[in-house]
């Protein structure tokens, strides 16, 4: 019977809205498609204006004075300009891989760490869980952490940009939320049938979890990509920078070049035109969000509702 | 097999049943017991606390500066001379540090307010949406403005709504008067607010949708089937599926309750001037860059973790009386 | 923040000048010079005049390239119409020993790989091979802290003036760098000429507590004025204005809100604005002056200032400031786009800014022409010119390197000073020809793809200091009409008393600043009274001025201004 009933839920999904579910009154959708079409708009139109800048011409940018709305004289030259040199494309090979490996080893440590604090009455879970608390209170200064990176032989290296940050209290508080509402009798049914705590959440609270370690690892992949600090203050080659330290060179400082000095003219490239300073910044915000659309789906994904039921019936 | 926790210990869920071989009638457990029986659990809390020692406890033992006249040259944390509350009496004799704390309080309490419920009400919204399509786009569509700056969020808003933007340029070729929307220091609160809440209620949304998948679908067919309309359901069903995530993020904003953003202000800080956007941030910003004490910055960053672990034991002790489980469980 | 290195920015350098606040400018910490605690509740301290001239090389120009158009005194640019074909070479041999240094820079661009053609070109031709490290100048000032404070600090290090501002920059200098006195004091001419080339004013801000300790890149002194747009101007029919009244007029005349057009942004810029200066507030002297009986005025306590204040007042009123301007220099609009895209059509920018300007616009709007006003004061009567610290970076060296590597660097930083038209200085700033430039029909240099990667982004640059001059010559009148500027300019360029000395404010005095700034923008911005002033300055006296003010007249009385 349980098995039918999922496969109903499932099949209803798939329609629609469920069987016992009254149909909306046609008030209720017209309001609803109305809000929801409003905060798309409010949303859309300014990353179309974003986009819109970051593809118009030097001409374009000085008849508006500053972000472009309709289109006219579309060109990608700053993301050509971006692009060229391989300075940006290695970086983004630096981010991602050190957003991959940070992300898995985050979830992988936050994960233990949730799971050992939220057993109700566990041994010193309590002054653990405290001390956990207290690390998103109070913070340390950049000099003592920059001494113990170097004196753990750290600077320059990779690991310097994953290890320090790799677990996060936030997070760690937030996994352990979704994991003590996970029902005590799966768990309890489950150490009646002889498993020990790492059968216990391999088994049964990690793949009931899956919405929730999706938006924590989430939450640590967009950190590890958007993270400059670290980079900045770790890092000295610049062939390792990640991507976002070598994106802020260009929004921050656009095209232009130090000046009062005697160098004589920082021209541009010879015969070609630099790209605005304006779309250059905005095709930065570009580059830098496109992995954010690229990921939602994925984490989307987990968003299913009736995880725990199934299993429970199940 | 190592007994578990919640069969042994003294905190045992009410539902679940005793497992074999525990003790349910000894209050108290020896710790050689416990132990025994938690080992598992302790290692694997272990790695996430090592982190935490290594890179968070032992640089922030350099917070000690606070009650020191600290130079890294000559003295360095061991050697530099106490100087007690120095450091404390110096932020807390100024008048301009009482305004910007008095300000980040009532900005935290309207965002509080006007902020906090906006995410949540944008998961139930698109929760209750029933094309998956649809609900799929809008919520990718609605948590990118997370990913721009402040810079731009800003400068997005000033050229929409500011002085020269497209809505005044709009109402002055029709003849009207434009709005003074970006540097009025009223309307500043609702500003900021409006500018949080664009950027960040995506965001934020995407938690409480992870919770609301967890919620038992059956639970709202029964009660469907009982006669509860739609409102009831969410009243019923809804949101105390959701209240423990709420619950706890409420408190943990509580403990960041003296922190409401530094560059959105910085940003706008003149536009309106400083007795309406000087939060505590920016007042440190400019005092600490100006006295130019590393102690300084220290003993505001101890101030601000010790208001904010009060807020959130205070807060917690609140949760409890409730019957919620807080951000730990009370003793 | 967006501190901006290209002249006049908008952040807390410019109004440090007027209430001697932000001693991130000019002024680090003045503690060896005989200060005896620098906690929180400092009295301030202040290095000594005397003996200045003792410690830092002894001025010999550099007999280069006769200029175009030679500048009329000292502190005006001489300009080149063309780029010179015959050029000398300044170092005839390879004086390195091949020892390799570490370096750490900052960076404004797009960082050049660690490994490049440009940099293997200069290691062969100096003998002395770098490591680079280049960081962003932006947050350069939080990487300076960490590594300062962790004492890990390479051979070679640069720092910006406004990067002096870190807690106890002084003290870091004297434990962790190098003194070059006994090396560069006195005539080094023989062994160093680029170096010697460069000018003593450059030279003393490198001095703390009698050592000299760094090596100055030398910025001009002219720190920024009104710029207008010349072909909005013509096309309006207006002209640059000579007072006050002409320059409200103007810019009503200029303004039309339906077309989105308005004179200015802020122009008083916290007081370290044009506005300021047309009212002669006192900007010199860290914004004190001494009156006849020997007291110490701050500028804020002046009749000019009141004055200044008022006008910046009026033009508010008369809403000729852009709308997203009311309330200050906001970080989130550009206004430099803005003044491009002739939305204003009066802004204040460094005079760098005007090449900056010209490098975008050149190529998409030919017609375009930004030119500072000629100077002129509020009453039509003598203008004063804002003048300001000319050692713009700082090269310091580890003080653990061995004294012949240390002399090695000395030698390459030698090199690295050469002036326009030399070999060295086409080498520096465009690398290799064929490689990292070609030539255009008049020899005039420009770079290729991999030139602008390499080359296009100042690094060795930033190790040297060379006197600037003025040599785009590829933008129609640029040479002629900047060159012209400062010619006359120069004869108002306001004279610092306090020059060369290292001055440590009292924190008071140091906290007391920010306050009155945004006080005055109140009153500029109209949520104010002008009337308030006069409560303004009270509450300044009170919270920190007073004291000031008797610190500032023991450096007086101490060193004998």
């Amino acid at each position: 019977m349980t098995v039918t009933t999922a496969a109903m839920v499932r099949r209803k999904r798939r329609s629609g809205r469920p069987i016992w579910q009254e149909p909306p009154t046609p008030a209720g959708r017209v309001g609803k498609a109305l809000l929801l079409a409003l905060v798309v708009l409010a949303v859309v139109f300014p990353l179309w204006v974003v986009v819109i800048t970051s593809l118009s011409s030097q001409q374009t940018i000085d008849a508006t004075g500053g972000l472009v709305v309709v289109p006219q004289g579309i060109t990608p030259a700053a993301y050509l300009q971006i692009f060229s040199g391989g300075v940006v494309t290695r970086a983004v090979l630096v981010s991602t891989f050190i957003t991959a490996a940070g992300t898995a080893l985050s979830l992988a440590v936050t994960a233990l760490s949730a799971y050992g604090l939220s057993r109700p009455g566990s041994l010193w879970h309590r002054p653990l869980l405290f001390a956990v608390l207290l690390t998103f209170l109070f913070g340390p200064g950049i000099i003592p952490s920059y001494l113990v990176v170097k004196s753990l032989g750290l600077i320059d290296t990779y690991a310097s940009l994953i290890i320090p940050t790799a677990i996060n209290a936030f997070n760690l508080v937030v996994l352990r939320a979704f994991f003590m509402n996970i029902p005590g009798e799966l768990i309890d049914s489950a150490r009646i049938d002889g498993a020990g705590d790492f059968t216990i959440l391999r088994r049964i609270v990690l793949p009931l979890s899956k919405a929730a370690l999706a938006v924590i690892g989430l939450f640590y992949a967009v950190g590890y990509w958007n993270a400059f600090f670290n980079a900045m203050l770790y890092i000295n080659t610049t062939e390792k920078w990640p991507l976002q330290l070598v994106l802020r060179l260009y929004v921050v400082n656009g095209a232009a070049l130090p000046s009062g000095g005697s160098s004589g003219p920082q021209s541009s490239i010879a015969g070609m035109a630099p790209a605005p300073t304006l779309s250059l910044k905005m095709a930065i915000i570009v580059i830098a969000a496109v992995p954010a659309l690229l990921i939602y789906p994925f984490v989307q994904r987990h968003f299913t509702k009736g995880v725990i039921v199934g299993a429970v019936k199940g | 097999m190592a007994p578990g926790p919640g069969a042994a210990g003294t905190r045992a869920s009410p539902t679940s049943p005793p497992a074999p071989g525990s003790e349910p009638s000894a209050r108290r457990v020896s710790l050689r017991q416990r132990l025994r029986r938690d080992w598992a659990l302790l290692v694997m809390v272990l790695p996430g606390m090592a982190l935490f020692a290594v890179f968070h406890y032992l640089p922030s033992l350099g917070n000690i500066i606070a009650f020191q006249d600290y130079s890294p040259y000559s003295g360095g944390f061991t050697g530099s001379p106490w100087i007690g509350l120095a450091n404390f009496r110096l932020m807390f004799t100024e008048p301009a540090f009482w305004d910007a704390l008095g300000n980040t309080l009532t900005i935290t309490g309207f965002q509080l307010i006007f902020y906090f419920p906006v995410p949540i009400a944008l998961a139930l919204a698109l929760n209750s949406v029933i094309s998956p399509r649809i609900r799929s786009l809008v919520q990718g569509v609605v948590y990118l403005p997370h990913f721009f700056s402040w810079v731009l969020v800003v400068s997005l808003f000033q050229q929409i709504l500011g002085g020269a933007g497209l809505l005044a340029q709009t109402l002055r070729q029709h003849g009207m008067q434009p709005l003074d929307i970006m540097t009025s220091p009223d309307a500043f609160i609702v500003l900021v607010t409006a500018q949080t809440i664009w950027k960040d209620a995506g965001w934020g949304m995407i938690v409480f949708l992870a919770a609301l998948s967890t919620i038992d679908p059956n639970l709202y067919e029964v009660s469907a089937t009982d006669g509860a309309g739609r409102w009831r359901r969410l009243w019923h069903i809804t949101l105390p599926g959701l209240r423990p995530v709420i619950v706890l993020l409420l408190i943990l904003r509580l403990g960041d309750a003296l922190s409401v953003g530094f560059e959105q202000f910085i940003l706008q800080r003149e536009s309106v001037g400083a007795g309406a956007a000087e939060v505590l941030d920016t007042y440190v910003y400019y005092q600490g860059f100006l006295v130019q004490d590393f102690g300084y910055g220290a003993a505001v960053g101890l101030f601000k973790g010790f208001v904010g672990l009060l807020l959130i034991l205070a807060a917690n002790r609140v949760a409890h009386r409730f019957g919620e489980q807080g951000i730990y469980q009370k003793s | 923040m967006t501190t901006s290195f290209s002249g006049r920015s908008t952040d807390r350098r410019t109004f440090l000048s007027l209430l001697g606040t932000g001693a991130a400018a000019t002024v680090g910490g003045g503690l060896l010079g005989g200060c005896s605690n620098a906690t929180k509740t400092s009295q301030g301290s202040a290095g000594q005049k005397s003996g200045l001239s003792a410690v830092v090389p002894q001025y010999k120009p550099y007999a280069g390239l006769t200029p175009d158009i030679p500048a009329a005194a000292p502190g005006a640019l001489p300009g080149y119409l063309r780029y010179p074909r015959d050029l000398i070479k300044a170092v005839p041999t390879v004086r390195g020993k091949g020892s390799e240094l570490t370096v750490m820079s900052p960076l404004w661009g797009s960082p050049p790989a660690s490994t490049n053609a440009y940099y293997a070109a200069i290691a062969a031709r100096t003998g002395t091979p770098l490591k680079w490290n280049v960081q962003d100048g932006n947050t350069y000032r939080d990487k300076l802290t960490a590594l300062l404070g962790a004492a890990d600090v390479p051979d070679v290090l640069v720092i910006a003036s406004w990067h002096l501002g870190i807690p106890r920059i002084s003290e870091a200098i004297a434990n962790l760098f190098a003194d070059l006195t006994p090396m560069l004091k006195g005539d080094i001419s023989g062994h160093w000429p680029l170096l010697a080339n460069i000018p003593t004013d450059a030279w003393q801000s490198c001095v703390w507590g009698g050592q000299l300790k760094a090596i100055p890149w030398v910025r001009q002194a002219f720190t920024g004025y009104f710029m207008y747009r010349k072909d909005l101007f013509q096309e309006l029919g207006v002209t640059p204005p000579k007072n006050a009244d002409e320059l409200l007029a103007l810019a009503k005349a200029v303004t039309d809100p339906a077309k989105g057009r308005w004179a200015f942004n802020d122009l008083w810029q916290k007081g370290g604005g044009p506005i300021p200066q047309i009212f002669r507030v006192p900007i010199r002297n860290r914004g004190w002056v001494k009156d006849p009986s020997g007291k110490m005025v701050s500028g804020l306590e002046t009749d000019e200032f009141e004055a200044g204040v008022a006008f910046a007042r009026k033009l508010f009123d008369a809403k000729v400031v852009h709308p997203a301007a009311a309330g200050g220099t906001s970080g989130s609009v550009d206004f430099r786009q803005a003044f491009q895209s002739g939305k204003i059509v009066i802004t204040s920018d460094g005079f760098g800014g005007i090449r900056e300007a010209y490098a975008v616009q050149s190529l998409s709007n030919p017609a375009f022409r930004m030119e500072p006003f000629p100077p002129f004061a509020h009453d039509g009567k003598t203008p004063v010119v804002n003048g300001g610290d000319t050692a713009g970076l700082l090269t310091f060296v580890n003080k653990k390197l061995p004294k012949d590597k240390i002399e090695e660097y000395l030698t390459l930083a030698d090199w690295c000073s050469a002036p326009f038209g030399t070999e060295e200085n086409l080498l520096l700033t465009y690398g290799v020809e064929g490689t990292h430039f070609t030539r255009d029909a008049n020899g005039a240099p420009s770079y290729t793809a991999q030139g602008q990667k390499d080359a296009g982004v100042p690094t060795y640059d930033f190790l040297g200091g060379r006197p600037p001059v003025v040599s785009e010559s590829q933008y129609p009148d640029y040479v002629q009409m900047l060159t012209s500027w400062y010619n006359n300019a120069v004869k108002y360029l306001d004279k610092d008393m306090f020059a060369g000395i290292r001055i440590e404010e009292p924190a008071a005095l140091q906290k007391a600043g920010q306050p009155v700034v945004d006080k005055v923008n109140d009153i500029i911005f109209g949520r104010r009274p002008v009337s308030d002033l006069e409560q303004i300055r009270k509450e300044w006296r009170s919270a920190g001025g007073d004291e000031g003010r008797a610190f500032y007249e023991k450096v007086v009385k101490d060193n004998n201004l």
